[in-house]
């Protein structure tokens, strides 16, 4: 998991004690967390009182990258004794040494990046146990985000006798009609997917599908 | 049940009393070949020659023993059925039995035949399916979601569609348990009462 | 049979390449006894390349794992229940419905900055202080949030690897500045797409001779290019008319409220009348004043014209004036001049040559600063060579701790990577498995050694107190029998007066010193026969005995010989491969016969 600079100077903002006293840090954290949430509705006001004797952009720069960070974590599945070193020392990985390394040779104007900016005990903490909070969810959000084929949630079926047709008396055969139900965003629009088939064929359908679960559950006694 | 010829077509058929018995087998093979590839005036023509007969008449005879095939394969009528039918038009006993035999050998290919004309909705024709585990995605780098990827062809009007679809595993054994309890729906009483009951 | 043989043997030739001593050959293979199989596998497995063995031990652990993992989750998902996609919980959800209908959306976030930093300009920075709305504000929901947010991310680490990436290969070359690079390479990029633009244009031109639509097309630029030209000109006249139109707006709402008056009932029709009249009197009135500006406002600027073009022509006449007034001085000067002409020429050649001594004098002087500077020039061209291959070398230099730096991170995050792992494949060993118990064990084996070879030590002794028992029995014997012959010796010595000269030859003994005398007399003779045929039968007993052991000895050696003999079941072997040979025989010659009746 890597940061950008920007992102690392924010985390490093919020780290500071003399900035941001853990009631304000827990604040941003919350806001953080909650503009995350599918439910937009909520948003806790960043514009809190609490907030009053910081500058605005401070807190801004903070949010985002507090944000940043969390889905970061969450996207690389980071551990806690990752997160936390990332968050105690929040100096750059092998490869950021080297770049910094560089552009402090070039132009010096970096150089600070490379001072720790250190989460303290108790804030590394609190991130975790929030972090951990909201977990499920946030993998869940994620989780969802790509594309994929359309997805089979429920099947319905119709069986009819058919009798005759305009051109063909007594056919008397079975006739199955299936449906697939998929799975849309809006409900409205149910692109189901229906066809008709004979009885052969529905043995047919049934024996690749239970092919399909038999290697299921071949897979599954690995 | 018996087929009620009309007159114009008794007419068309009266031809065939004038000829030899092998030319009544010639004529059904090429009504069938009628049904199988649509009409083919060289061929009528070739036979009025032989014949030294009108090919209008040809046709007409042809036509009119192609509809009485397809009419009578239509209903699926008995073979005594057929016989009393036939018996309408007057023919001599011996091409009565070739009418028959024409029939009876060519009912289930002329009913395939029909069958396809029937209304042809989405049809089931192959099912193609994989086994997948998404490991990965640009959002989220860790994950383990297995799911069965499907490509189902369905046939509509002798094209053939295909839709990629996929499911989760307790999807599938639920639309499995769904789709044989359709299949066992045959097997119970009351569809064998219906079956039964309908003939 | 002729290709398990053949098979067999090349099996066995394989295994003597590899340096087996042992005996190998295709019997070993096809009728193998379990001794010879065991070396010969314990060698083959010595043999084995250890070292890829591991590595191939390595990603099988891990795809392993990945393995196991999947077949827990859909062990767990094949568990849990089917629901109908209204009735979910969460984690069904998640299971059961994948609802991954959000693409990954990427939109352009406005994120503040380091406000810190001084570069920033004041604007930017009240920008952000008041009006940039919060991230979480500037997408419609969550999805495209967390996708832009981790694309920006990935896009600003990216952008500082390729930079660095850049850098470090040609950036350092050039020994520039990062601004100073940056800056270059824009130029050189702008430059190129110029000359490709214009490499483009001139093909154009060659190849195809401008076709009806090219024509229009660059006719149509050409009329924009002109309306470019014009545009100041004709701008200020749109704008004038734009302001006329707004100037009659008014007007024109005036006309409609008028009308819009008209049509109200007319509840006081003599109020409304005096309203209508003042109402017009007064409109007219505006207009008339309306046209009066207007009128006014085209002769101001037709004054205004007319200023300017006075105001030019004061500046024509003026220029001419001075140039006028030039001239006349120039003539002035002429005429002052002119009455003495002679004197006046001399001392203009005067001054001219003067003039072209000063000139000479300066070439001279241009000379030396010359030399001089043409020689500062090329000191300072060396200095700078020198400091140019100095630089180079500390640019050298410089790579090369880069190169190190990297590498130094690599591996340590390669041994970081590698703690890790061999942590967790330390937790996962099962810790209850105690030492004590193996130790124990070793610790029995151990004494157990001990004990068998105190045995081994003890017969070991017992079999030298044996020895040294028969050689001291031996000596025993021995020296008794030198008693006794002694002393029969002396016995006989007695009777030296009877004893004939003649019983001398009759006994030889090697261990008897030449006694010729000795052998005198009857009985003593006969002891003396007696002793030696005692002595003599003891000695071969004491062979035959030996002889027995020796015997002994070989023949268990035999019997061991022949057990192993019989375990490599060499008789039953060779039956086998003599049958193999007839075998061989019978299909050579089925195939010889088969080849000649083809």
């Amino acid at each position: 998991m890597e940061l950008s600079e920007d992102l690392l100077r924010g985390l490093q903002r919020l780290a500071d004690p003399a900035q941001f006293n853990l009631k304000v840090f827990s604040a941003v954290l919350r806001a953080a967390l909650h503009s995350l949430s599918p439910e937009q509705a909520a948003h806790p006001a960043l514009d809190d009182t609490v907030f009053q004797h910081i500058p605005p952009c401070h807190i801004k720069e903070c949010q985002a990258a507090a944000t940043t960070c969390i889905l970061e974590a969450v996207r690389n599945n980071v551990d806690r004794a990752a997160l936390r070193y990332l968050l105690l020392h929040n100096k750059y990985g092998g490869k950021r040494v080297t770049s910094s390394f560089v552009s402090s040779y070039c132009s010096c104007s970096h150089s600070t990046f490379l001072e720790d900016c250190k989460f303290d005990k108790e804030r590394t903490e609190h991130f975790w146990t929030e972090y951990q909070k909201h977990r499920e969810s946030l993998e869940i959000l994620l989780e969802n985000i790509g594309r994929g084929p359309q997805h089979v949630s429920d099947v319905s079926w119709r069986l009819a006798y058919e009798i005759k047709t305009n051109q063909l008396y007594k056919t008397y055969r079975p006739s199955y009609l299936v449906k697939f139900n998929l799975e849309s965003a809006d409900t409205s629009k149910a692109p189901d997917l229906s066809f008709n088939c004979s009885m052969e064929q529905l043995q047919d359908l049934v024996g690749k599908l239970k092919d399909a679960a038999k290697s299921l559950e071949r897979t599954s006694q690995l | 049940m018996l087929l009620v010829l009309s007159d114009e077509h008794r007419a068309h058929l009266q031809i065939l009393t004038q000829v030899e018995s092998a030319v009544v087998g010639e004529f059904g093979r090429i009504a069938v070949e009628f049904l199988r590839k649509g009409s083919n005036p060289k061929v009528y023509e070739g036979a009025a020659r032989k014949l030294e007969v009108s090919s209008t008449t040809i046709q007409q005879a042809v036509e009119g023993l192609t509809y009485l095939l397809t009419e009578s394969s239509k209903l699926l009528i008995s073979e005594i059925d057929f016989q009393d039918s036939v018996l309408v038009l007057g023919f001599p006993e011996d091409l009565n039995k070739v009418l028959l035999q024409l029939y009876l050998d060519n009912r289930k290919e002329i009913r395939r035949i029909l069958s396809e004309l029937e209304p042809n909705p989405p049809h089931y024709h192959n099912l193609e399916w994989r086994l997948d585990v998404q490991l990965a995605s640009r959002s989220l780098r860790h994950q383990i979601k297995p799911t069965i990827t499907m490509k189902l062809h369905l046939k509509e009007d002798n094209e053939l569609k295909t839709s990629i679809l996929q499911t989760d595993p307790a999807t599938l054994v639920h639309i499995i348990q769904e789709l044989e309890q359709a299949l066992a729906e045959m097997k119970t009483n009351h569809c064998r009462r219906i079956v039964r009951n309908i003939k | 049979m002729s290709a398990r043989f053949r098979i067999g043997t090349s099996l066995a030739q394989a295994c003597q390449d590899l340096g087996y001593t042992g005996e190998v050959g295709y019997q070993t293979f096809l009728y193998s006894s379990e001794p010879d199989i065991r070396a010969l596998l314990i060698f083959l497995a010595e043999k084995l390349p250890r070292h890829s063995h591991e590595d191939a031990h390595q990603p099988a652990g891990k795809s392993a794992v990945l393995q196991r993992e999947i077949a827990t989750k859909i062990k767990q998902q094949l568990a849990l229940p089917w629901l109908p996609p209204s009735c979910r919980t969460a984690a069904a959800k998640r299971s059961q419905s994948l609802c991954r209908l959000h693409r990954f959306h990427v939109q352009p976030l406005s994120l503040a900055g380091d406000s810190s930093s001084k570069s920033i300009s004041p604007e930017r920075k009240e920008y952000w202080e008041k009006y940039l709305p919060f991230v979480s504000m500037q997408l419609p929901h969550a999805y495209s949030l967390a996708a832009s947010l981790l694309e920006r991310n990935t896009s600003d680490l990216s952008a500082v690897q390729e930079w660095e990436a850049e850098w470090k290969s040609q950036g350092l070359a050039s020994r520039l500045s990062p601004e100073e690079y940056r800056s270059r390479k824009r130029q050189r990029l702008q430059k190129r797409i110029q000359d490709q633009l214009r490499q483009c244009r001139q093909h154009h031109a060659e190849n195809h001779l401008p076709g009806p639509s090219t024509q229009d097309l660059v006719d149509m630029l050409k009329t924009f290019t002109v309306e470019e030209g014009t545009d100041n000109n004709k701008g200020s006249r749109f704008t004038h008319a734009q302001k006329f139109t707004h100037r009659q707006d008014p007007q024109v709402l005036t006309e409609q409220m008028q009308r819009v008056a008209e049509n109200l009932p007319k509840k006081d029709t003599q109020d409304a009348q005096a309203e209508q009249e003042e109402l017009s009197s007064l409109q007219q009135q505006i207009e008339h004043i309306e046209q009066d500006i207007q009128a006014l406002a085209e002769s101001t600027k037709l004054l205004h014209l007319t200023i300017n073009k006075v105001e030019e022509e004061a500046d024509k006449l003026q220029k001419q004036c001075d140039e006028k007034a030039n001239a006349v001085k120039v003539k002035k000067r002429a005429v002052e001049l002119l009455p003495d002409a002679e004197n006046n020429l001399a001392k203009l050649q005067v001054m001219v040559d003067g003039s072209k001594q000063r000139m000479a004098s300066l070439v001279g002087q241009w000379e030396t600063h010359r030399v001089r500077l043409a020689d500062e020039y090329s000191e300072m061209k060396r200095l700078q060579q020198e400091k140019e291959v100095e630089s180079s070398r500390w640019m050298k230099d410089v790579r090369d701790l880069y190169d190190k730096i990297r590498a130094a991170a690599d591996e340590a995050k390669r041994k970081e990577d590698l703690y890790k792992q061999l942590v967790s494949e330390y937790e996962s060993l099962p810790k209850d498995v105690s030492r004590a118990a193996y130790t124990q064990r070793i610790l029995e084996i151990v004494s157990n050694i001990k004990k068998q070879k105190e045995d081994i030590t003890k017969i070991l002794s017992d079999t030298k107190d044996l020895q040294k028992e028969i050689n001291n029995l031996t000596g025993k014997v021995d020296r008794t029998f030198v008693v006794t012959d002694e002393l029969v010796f002396k016995v006989g010595s007695t009777f030296i007066s009877f004893s004939g000269y003649w019983f001398v030859c009759t006994l030889t003994c090697s261990v008897l010193s030449p006694a010729k005398d000795a052998k005198k007399d009857e009985p003593v003779r006969k002891v003396y026969k007696y002793l030696a045929a005692l002595h003599e039968n003891c000695s071969q007993l004491i062979q035959t005995i030996e002889d027995t052991g020796t015997i002994l000895r070989e023949i268990r050696d035999l019997e061991e010989q022949i057990e192993t003999e019989a375990a490599k079941k060499t008789v039953s072997n060779l039956q086998k491969i003599l049958e193999d040979y007839k075998a061989i025989k019978q299909e050579n010659a089925l195939l010889l016969s088969r080849m000649r009746d083809t």
